[in-house]
């Protein structure tokens, strides 16, 4: 019998209630047939499996919206997309394609209670960065070149003295096409000493011609990995559409690759990719703090908590 | 912070140092749960403990004791008094001898279940996007960042994470600071997991959602080191009003004054009363959005925005003028609310007078005639 009333009680609706008690049950998304989508990059055809995503409605503004940015049929080697900026963006310039976000909501219209959102970039040596050298196709190239990116965006975040971040983690080789293969590995958000309870987002990375690769992240909203509820179902999404990407390789991109192919006999990447001593590179300690503190030194504020 | 066994209790300051503060023996149970928590790094327990133990230095000057408004409160003999921390209350005692004694202790669930290291943690958070993906980062000095003109979301009260909070807030930048902070898309959040919506007529008036008090202390004390920093603007989203409000009224209440760095206060659907935060802000010489007191849509609201506003033109030092107000009214932002506004002092007007009553009849008999016409009709087109 409530086999039949699924479709309402699981209905993309909110009316906003107490966020204290955790949900028993979340369903996500409405319509969970894998849909087909399809990027082009040059003449290179990526296709993953994903299902349709949906908004949650609401009448007092509880409701999420999607906010997808999809790149439709322009190919998006030359196609104008958003440029943005962040940490790795001093070696490369990084273009926002897609983003789409999936909502897991709670019985009876209790509204959003977990989400996926992927988001993909478009990463491209920038002139002077020392890779537009270089090519990608390259295994021990394309090591590198995530490495350096990891390490740029990841790298030198601090909370307090320590890391921010952990990683790459559950690094594996997705083989994606016969040619081109892709990595998938995780990144933890371990500030606050959450290194037990981190916060997830997963990547997966492929190159696309000569300078250029494909970044796509994940990120579960800082869902814990311990709330098996609603952590489950978001992985298992998650998976299920990083298992489904594959590429076509088009004729000259794969004439590249041949040519590489040529001077190196194991395209394969390493299977086994250790976690990153975070910081690399140690900073200089500044003379000049970036932030003055001006608590009045005789005015014990915070009282420091020795047991 | 060790807990020492002494021949009134556990006791809690350093033997020797400040006042005696002790858990009396009925609360000792809790009190060990609460320091083991402590040692084991939770973060509510560490901060319960921190706030009580703050006590040993005398109850005056503290902004989360309450005295409550019991007969049997007399000065210098015997005083009762409430002390909230965030997530449980404290009642203390002062006894003749000058011994706090906590004497009750209501702990909530949430102790055991907060996990070490949470991310969940109620406070300041930094918010930027990173190659498109937003990036939150805790504070840990507790302060927004040290800029100009930083942008402070301080978020609605129901969401979980901290994560959650900031994506929300990036989708609401447009309407609370314009679409430059949307595009540069950097700002600080103070993040209050109280895990309720705090709307309706219970927690209209936000001086008494008591709730929050642990929250807005800490935002009080962000705002209050931030006064060197020239046009912070304060925006509450939501049920972050009554966060807001309450930080403003402590602040208030210590005189403190923001007319050289000139802060902005805004409120963005707020669920609270909103005159409050007002009356705070303008005391302090804070710039207050335009559109304040008409940020709740309740009636009682838009009743007092209509009388605010005007209050508000006619003020020199405000910089909503005659001009918004004319506006306001002309376009239909205030109309609705001015002829609810005027029926309501009508009704206020003449209480107790036999009109409301009258009104109130003659709907109630048209409505049952309507009925019994309906009734008879029925019966008659049946027959």
């Amino acid at each position: 019998m409530m086999k039949i009333l699924d479709w309402l009680k699981f209905f993309p609706f909110s009316i906003e209630q107490d966020s204290i008690n955790k949900p028993t049950e979340i369903r996500g998304p409405y319509f969970p047939t894998p849909r087909l989508s399809e990027w082009r990059l040059g003449d290179l055809y990526f296709y993953f499996e994903a299902p349709w995503s949906h908004p949650v409605f609401s009448f007092d503004g509880s409701g999420s919206k999607v906010g997808a940015i999809k790149p439709g049929r322009t190919n998006i080697l030359t196609g104008n997309c958003e440029r943005v900026y962040g940490g790795a963006s001093e070696n490369w310039d990084l273009d926002f394609f897609y983003e789409n976000t999936w909502y897991f909501v709670g019985p009876w219209f209790s509204g959003n209670k977990a989400s996926l959102t992927a988001q993909a970039i478009l990463v491209s040596a920038s002139r002077g960065s020392g890779f537009t050298e270089s090519n990608l196709f390259h295994p021990r190239v394309f090591e590198e070149v995530i490495a350096n990116y990891l390490d740029k965006t990841y790298g030198y975040d601090r909370s307090g003295k320590k890391p921010h971040y952990r990683g790459p983690l559950n690094w594996r080789v997705l083989p994606i096409s016969l040619s081109l293969q892709a990595v998938v590995c995780d990144i933890h958000q371990i500030h606050n000493g959450s290194r037990e309870n981190p916060s997830v987002s997963r990547l997966v990375f492929f190159p696309v011609s000569k300078h250029q690769f494909v970044r796509v992240l994940f990120d579960f909203g800082g869902i814990s990995i311990h709330d098996e509820i609603r952590a489950k179902p978001l992985f298992a999404l998650c998976d299920s559409i990083i298992d489904s990407m594959r590429l076509e390789v088009g004729a000259s991109t794969q004439a590249e690759w041949d040519k590489v192919k040529a001077i190196c006999p194991d395209m394969s990447l390493t299977e086994s990719f250790g976690e990153l001593p975070w910081p690399l590179i140690k900073e200089k300690p500044n003379k000049k703090p970036k932030e003055r503190d001006i608590t009045p030194s005789d005015e014990a504020k915070r009282m420091p908590f020795k047991p | 912070m060790n807990l020492v066994k002494s021949s009134q209790g556990l006791q809690l300051n350093t033997p020797g140092i400040g006042k005696t503060l002790v858990f009396t023996p009925n609360t000792e149970d809790d009190a060990l749960i609460l320091e083991r928590a402590a040692k084991e790094g939770y973060y509510y327990p560490l901060m319960a403990l921190k706030h009580l133990s703050a006590l040993s230095t005398g109850l005056t000057g503290k902004t989360n004791v309450f005295i409550p408004n019991i007969n049997d409160y007399k000065t210098n003999s015997f005083q009762q008094v409430v002390v909230f921390v965030p997530g449980i209350v404290a009642t203390v005692e002062r006894r003749p001898d000058d011994v706090l004694a906590i004497t009750r202790l209501d702990l909530s669930d949430e102790y055991k279940s907060i996990a070490r290291g949470s991310e969940q943690k109620p406070g300041v958070y930094s918010v930027t996007k990173d190659g498109g993906a937003i990036k939150v980062q805790y504070r840990n000095n507790g302060r927004i960042t040290s800029q100009d003109e930083r942008k402070v979301v301080i978020a609605h009260t129901n969401y979980s994470l901290p994560q959650q909070a900031a994506v929300e807030a990036v989708k609401r930048l447009e309407p609370m600071f314009g679409g430059s902070a949307e595009l540069k898309c950097d700002f600080d959040l103070f993040f209050s997991p109280l895990g309720n919506k705090l709307n309706g007529m219970r927690n209209y008036n936000p001086d008494v959602v008591n709730k929050t008090y642990g929250f807005s202390g800490l935002l009080a004390d962000a705002m209050e080191q931030s006064s060197n920093k020239k046009g912070v603007e304060w925006a509450s989203e939501r049920a972050g009003s009554v966060v807001l409000t309450q930080a403003l009224i402590t602040l208030a209440a210590k005189n403190l004054s923001y007319e050289e760095p000139k802060h902005i206060v805004k409120m963005c659907w707020a669920t609270s009363d909103p005159r409050p935060a007002f009356q705070a802000a303008t005391q302090m010489g804070m710039l207050v959005d335009k559109n304040l007191l008409r940020s709740n849509s309740h009636v009682k609201a838009a009743l007092s925005a209509t009388i605010g506003n005007a209050q508000r033109a006619a003020d020199r030092n405000d910089p909503y003028s005659w001009d918004d107000y004319g506006r306001e009214l002309a376009n239909g932002t205030m109309a609705t609310n001015t002829i609810i506004g005027i029926g309501a002092l009508a009704g206020g007007a003449v209480t107790g007078s036999p009109l409301l009553a009258t009104v109130g009849t003659i709907t109630g008999s048209l409505g049952a005639l309507q009925f019994a016409y309906n009734k008879v009709k029925a019966y008659m087109d049946g027959k």
